[in-house]
Parts: C-alpha cells; structure tokens; sequence
C-alpha cells in the first residue's frame, strides 16, 4: 500500500504548501485551485501534500482524496518532467492515432499512462482536446502539435530528449 | 417549522396526508407501502444512489415520470404509483444490473428473486461492494469520523479510506460494518485485537486492526481503544473512565457509598 505513494522527487515539505494555501486564505471552498497550483508545483500530489491541505482547511483527508481521484487533471504518482498526450478522439482514431500511440511507446521506452523510472517524461491518451481538424493530436507539455505523422513523432522525441 | 404546509398526495390509490417537502419513500413506508431500497438508512441523510426505490410519480392529469422517491420531495396532490409497470420495470432493470455486478450477494439475489430476475443479459463480475455510500455516510455523519470516502469515478470508483491504506481517522467502531447492504465490509475480534477491512471482487483493502480494551475488574471486553478514547474526548469523561465496564463501575459506585 505504502509502495504506491514513493517519496517525492522535489522533497515535498509540508511548510511549502502553506504559501498556496495562504494565497486562497485558506478556504475550503477553493479546495480545487488550491490542489491544481500543488499538482503545478510539484507535477503531482504528493501524500504529505494532501495531508498539509486536509488539516490547514480542517477537511477530512478522505474528503480531500475524494476530489484528488475525482478529477483525472490530478496525478496521485509523480510525473514526467515533459508529459506527451495522445489525443483517442475519434477524429484523431480513425486518422491513426493507435499507431502514433505505439510509436511513442516504442521510442520514449514509456508505456500508455505511465512514466519513465528517471521521471524525464510522462505518456497518456486523452479522449479529446478539441482540435479534431487537426488530428492526429499529440499534445506535448501543453501545446497542441497537429497533423501528426510517424516523422514529426521523431521530432517530438528528440524535443523531449533534450 | 412553523411554514410547514399540509398537503394530500395519493399514494397507490390512497389519500394520505403529509408535511410538503419531506421526502416520498419516508411517507410511503409510514403508510405501510413496502419500497426496495439498499442504500438508504434512517439515521443518515439519503443519497439516491442504488436507484431501487424508482416509483412512478404523477400530476393527476397524465403525465408522470419516475423519481428515486428516498431524494424526492413530497408536492401537493402528486400521484404515486408505486407498483406501475413502469415502476417496477426501472426497478427491475436496476436489480438486473446490482446482480450482474454482484451476483453472490444474498439480499441482492433474494430481491432479485422477488422481482422474477433470473439471469442479467449483462457479463457477471465478481463485485460485492455495489458502491452504494452507505458506510461514507455513517462514517462522516453519524460516527463523525470521516474515515472514508468514495474515490475515482466511473468504473474505476471505488470505497475505502484514503490509499486504501490502514493509515486513517477510523477508530474502529465497526458502525460501517454493521450498515453495509452488501456486507462487504468485515470486522473480526480476535485475541484483542479488532481487524476490519473492505473485501470487493477478493481484494481486501483499508485493513486495519485495532487493540481492543477490557474492563480492568472482569474483564469484560469494553470495545477498541481508539474508540473509547474518541468517545471520552467528546463527551469530557474523565481519564480512567474506560477502565472499567459499566457494570463494575455501579459496584464500585455502591462500594464507596456504604464504606
């Protein structure tokens, strides 16, 4: 059970959060900014985080956890410093999707929804972000990369490795 | 409440007087009409979540539609059915799918009988927790605890403490235990030590054992510490309160008072 929440990466302290909780004064209603500008900070939600956050707004932790699974923006396991999304929308599916998703896999060494053990780079699918005309869509760290070919995948893990 | 309006609703044919706003399957089972529910218990807010208490609901003019009646207000002169067609065909469909989920589950095979169900159309899954929220309720509203949660969503939703983990504000007092439908949550005394845990699909999660207490003349077993101590704290009992069982606590009232 322990195993699934690994140290943090960036040593996550408790104090840290308290400029982010500081900045919404503390208020329970603003529970989502408050855990979307940790998942910024830290890439994740680190447990201790979390904890830091149930007890300086007085939520109950399983309340907190409840709205950190709920949401698939938020990652309870670290990630990648570079995260690479596959869009699986239909438009992107039928324009091959599938194949781009495997040659990700392939040349980053990361399977779909997983991130490298040095945490250089995090791949998942997405259902849809919303550019169909310019499937297939890879979104790499927030930016949308349209009319995507075998080739310009290499391109995009050069970028990646750099 | 002072603005508390008297109304009429007619429930299976009968006139029955009401308070307007409380809730229908509260007022339909004071009148003694029996609703299938899982998910709901008195002691706690409803929820709305196995959809089993599906009745027909009706404005006396025709046009009806079908509402979860543990989180449907009571209005004046609404019509309840409660045994339509189309009410006991939502409930049916409902149980097709608790038993597709949870097959094994006796009270869900039993309701299931009852409403002609023999096998679902859908793939069996070996599932006993039907996720009802029960257990999140009794924890956060009545034990005050909030030990548990539900987590995820869509398929992927699950029960359980936070990680799933032992590690949380549970004391122990097996209050989710005793309210589950399914039974799916387990707690087991042994050699005083108290183990709970949720068992979904063969896979038990949010194990934890507690050490249990007992009366220091009798040795009667007084229940977990974690939970003697939330109780003492709450109501400001005094340190050694729980030292004894209640029954040696009167004797040894009475022994002070005659010596």
């Amino acid at each position: 059970m322990e195993a699934m929440n690994p140290t943090t990466p960036s040593g996550c302290l408790c104090e840290d959060v308290d400029p982010i909780l500081d900045r919404y004064g503390r208020d329970q209603g603003l529970l989502v900014s408050i855990l979307q500008d940790i998942q910024e900070k830290y890439r994740y939600l680190p447990k201790e985080a979390l904890e830091r956050v149930s007890a300086a707004l007085d939520v109950p932790m399983a309340q907190v956890y409840a709205v950190a699974t709920f949401f698939k923006a938020f990652s309870l396991k670290p990630r990648g410093r570079h995260v690479v999304q596959v869009c699986m929308g239909t438009a992107c599916h039928v324009r091959g999707a599938p194949l781009i998703r495997d040659k990700l896999e392939r040349d980053l060494g990361v399977k779909n929804g997983e991130t490298a053990a040095d945490l250089s780079v995090t791949l998942e699918s997405v259902n849809c972000v919303g550019a169909c005309a310019l499937g297939p869509v890879v979104v790499l760290d927030d930016e949308v990369q349209g009319h995507v070919t075998l080739t310009k995948v290499d391109a995009l893990v050069k970028k990646v490795r750099s | 409440m002072d603005d508390a309006k008297t109304i009429t609703i007619t429930i299976n044919g009968k006139q029955v007087q009401t308070t307007e706003g409380r809730y229908l399957l509260e007022v339909c089972r004071e009148n003694g009409v029996d609703i299938p529910t899982l998910c709901h218990h008195e002691a706690v807010s409803p929820a709305g979540a196995c959809r089993l208490c599906a009745v027909e609901v009706g404005d006396g003019k025709g046009r009806s539609r079908i509402v979860a009646s543990c989180i449907y207000p009571c209005w004046d002169g609404m019509v309840v059915e409660t045994e339509s067609p189309r009410a006991v065909g939502v409930r049916r469909l409902v149980l097709e799918t608790l038993l597709a989920r949870a097959p094994k589950v006796p009270v869900i095979r039993d309701l299931a009988r009852r409403y002609g169900i023999r096998r679902p159309r859908f793939p069996l899954e070996n599932h006993q927790c039907i996720l009802c929220g029960l257990c999140v309720r009794v924890c956060s509203e009545v034990v005050g605890v909030h030990a548990l949660s539900m987590q995820g969503r869509g398929a992927e939703k699950e029960c359980g403490t936070p990680y799933l983990s032992g590690e949380s504000t549970c004391i122990g007092c097996g209050a989710c235990v005793y309210v589950c439908p399914t039974e799916c949550i387990h707690m087991e005394d042994r050699d005083g030590v108290r183990t709970i845990w949720h068992e979904d699909a063969g896979v038990k999660t949010s194990v934890r054992q507690f050490k249990l207490k007992y009366c220091k003349v009798c040795g009667a077993p007084l229940g977990p510490e974690y939970q003697l101590e939330y109780i003492r704290k709450k109501v400001g009992l005094p340190e050694d309160f729980h030292d004894l069982c209640p029954g040696c606590r009167a004797t040894g009232r009475r022994v002070a008072a005659t010596t």
